[in-house]
């Protein structure tokens, strides 16, 4: 019994997920996609869940906690053997026998990139750039003048109190 | 009142009763003839003196406590006898007559039964006309003439009134004396409709003879039966109960199968009679039908209230539909509702399947597949899912797979039966099936992509006759 959802190989009585050939950099968020999909398909429903995900809450515009995927069971991701360095990034990856979520394969050195205090921070419109941000402030400065507390022009200082008899200066 | 004056004797033998209403016994009459013939004279219009010859004799004891045997003689040209009115005033007994060729044989009937239980006498088909009162009777019955047994001597007492439960009981009185006839009547509490509206009911219940071959969904498949009694316009099976037996009252004129209602008994000369209800009693509520008979049109209130039993003998009960209904579904959910194996798991090794070959469209278990099994739906063969379209619990077989099996299944595979395993495809999904027993199912509910992921919903849901439902909790998953 197998479930496939590129580049994943989901073996429901092995209990491994199998990274295709030629694959040696797994996103969190794409095999946590996999894995929802799989324990929800045909052949995953009659099995226990693979694995659960946590994180990603809001942090604000465009800013998420990091996601957390954790396999469950004896549940472990492998890839395929050869001589490479495997990476498995954009989130955590935790779970499996013993803690251990990547099942060994000969050659290849997996390297997880885990991290205490990760985000995702989504590109795309919800994050204008720094020009965006001037040109915001002086269309919103046309319409709404700033206030200001004068202090110096050109670099002399203001003095006076503003009024008939204490007149703004130098005079 | 003495014999002698309730009856007379012709000089040709010819004993007749005259007057009266006092029933005289067999040894009472032998005894007034031998009194009669040893007499110097013959006087009045008992024409019988020494001089005549003998009149008659027992085939048996003289003892009063017993049935009397008693052999009217013929001599020459005269010809002790009895007819048809004169015998209605013996009992006790038995009378041979015209050397053997005329026999009138002692009827009794016997048992509990309502007090004044009228009772009638079938023979060779037809009902004696009756001259004796409600009641237990003690009579004479012609059994013999010309010299041949009128049905070989046999017959039949009934009671079968209206209100009250019938009975009948076959007895052979060809060998002379007296022969009991046990009955057996009470009130049938059941019977709560007078005759006319038992009567109106016709355009309700309807009997058809014949073979039929039904299946009433208990999962013991296809069986005969012999007829068919169909309720229609909302009757109930109490009032076909009254119905039925209104068929087979004393005074019916229905003819069943050919046979008056009145003596109508069962619906196979290999069946056992019911002999206070032909077409079947009625008790607590439930309907027993006899024998053979096949009922159909019973009110879905009543759906469980009957019970049947086919041609082959076996008892047809109908069965208690239940339902497992899964609700707060959304399109696309993959839901799974399967037994449970008693550790919150989904019991996957349900049956041990008989070895089979890739391409089969059945697969055989080992077990006898449960009865409370889906007519149809999904089967998991090696965790794969296939469909059913039925089951032979007979002979343990699922038919019909679809697709045909993609492996070769070997006795190690797991097989089971899920109630619900498929793709939502409206908010609630739910099937239907016979409740057997109690048992505890594993429910699962997935949605891992699409729009709307939820984290998967797992529960027990214990299943009862009552049938079970649960909502899905949808958490959304990251």
């Amino acid at each position: 019994m197998a479930y496939y959802a590129a580049p994943f190989t989901f073996d429901f009585v092995t209990s491994r997920i199998d990274v295709d050939v030629g694959v040696a950099d797994v996103d969190c968020a794409t095999l946590y996609a996999a894995v929802k999909a799989a324990q929800a398909s045909e052949e995953g429903i009659i099995y226990d869940r693979i694995g659960r995900g946590s994180g990603l809450n809001n942090l604000g515009p465009g800013v998420q906690v990091g996601l957390t995927v954790e396999v469950l069971g004896a549940w472990q991701l492998r890839f395929p053997a050869g001589d490479y360095v495997a990476r498995i990034a954009g989130g955590n990856f935790i779970g499996g026998p013993g803690g251990d979520p990547i099942a060994y394969t000969a050659g290849v050195q997996t390297l997880l990139i885990q991290s205490a205090a990760s985000t995702v921070v989504t590109s795309g419109g919800s994050v204008p750039t720094a020009a965006q941000n001037a040109a915001a402030v002086l269309a919103a400065a046309q319409s709404t003048p700033i206030h200001a507390d004068i202090r110096k022009v050109n670099a002399v200082t203001v003095d006076g109190a503003g009024t008939e008899a204490d007149p703004f200066g130098p005079v | 009142m003495p014999i002698a004056a309730d009856f007379s004797i012709s000089t040709t033998g010819d004993i007749r009763h005259t007057s009266g209403t006092t029933v005289y016994s067999v040894l009472e009459l032998h005894a007034w003839l031998q009194d009669l013939a040893d007499d110097a004279a013959a006087s009045g219009n008992d024409l019988l003196d020494i001089l005549a010859p003998n009149p008659s004799r027992l085939d048996g004891p003289r003892d009063a406590a017993v049935a009397s045997r008693l052999n009217l003689l013929t001599s020459g040209a005269i010809t002790f006898n009895l007819d048809d009115d004169a015998a209605q005033y013996i009992n006790f007994g038995s009378v041979k007559q015209a050397s053997a060729a005329v026999q009138y044989s002692g009827l009794k009937t016997i048992g509990g039964i309502v007090a004044a239980s009228p009772v009638y006498v079938v023979q060779n088909g037809a009902k004696l006309t009756k001259f004796w009162p409600d009641g237990h009777v003690q009579i004479l019955v012609k059994v013999k003439t010309g010299g041949a047994f009128i049905d070989s001597g046999n017959v039949t007492a009934f009671s079968r009134k209206w209100g009250q439960t019938y009975s009948h009981f076959d007895v052979g009185l060809s060998a002379g004396g007296e022969s009991n006839a046990a009955l057996s009547t009470a009130t049938d509490p059941n019977v709560v409709l007078t005759e006319a509206e038992a009567a109106a009911l016709s355009t309700k219940v309807t009997v058809t003879f014949g073979d039929t071959t039904q299946d009433l969904g208990n999962g013991n498949g296809a069986k005969a039966y012999k007829g068919t009694i169909a309720l229609s316009g909302g009757c109930t099976l109490q009032e076909a109960y009254q119905y039925l037996q209104y068929l087979t009252r004393e005074s019916s004129a229905a003819t069943l199968n050919g046979v008056p209602g009145w003596r109508y008994r069962v619906l196979n000369a290999a069946y056992t009679e019911i002999p206070a209800a032909p077409f079947g009693s009625f008790a607590g509520g439930t309907f027993f039908a006899a024998r053979g008979w096949w009922v159909t049109g019973v009110l879905a209130g009543e759906s469980t209230k009957y019970q049947l039993i086919a041609h082959d003998g076996t008892t047809q009960t109908p069965p208690t539909l239940i339902g497992i209904t899964l609700g707060n579904l959304v399109v696309g959910d993959r839901i799974l509702v399967a037994r449970e194996n008693g550790s919150g798991g989904i019991l996957k090794d349900e049956y041990t399947p008989v070895a089979a070959s890739a391409g089969a469209t059945a697969l055989t278990v080992v077990e006898s597949i449960k009865t409370d099994t889906p007519s149809a739906g999904v089967i998991r063969i090696k965790g794969v899912r296939y469909t059913y379209s039925s089951f032979n619990a007979g002979t343990k077989t699922f038919s019909g797979l679809s697709p045909a099996l993609a492996s070769n299944i070997v006795t190690a595979d797991d097989v089971f039966v899920p109630y619900l395993d498929k793709v939502a495809a409206s908010t609630a999904e739910s099937v239907t099936f016979i409740y057997s027993a109690n048992f505890s199912a594993r429910v699962d509910v997935r949605n891992g992509s699409g729009a709307s992921p939820i984290v998967p919903f797992s529960t027990t849901l214990s299943i009862t006759n009552a049938g079970g439902s649960v909502n899905a909790s949808r958490n959304s998953d990251v």
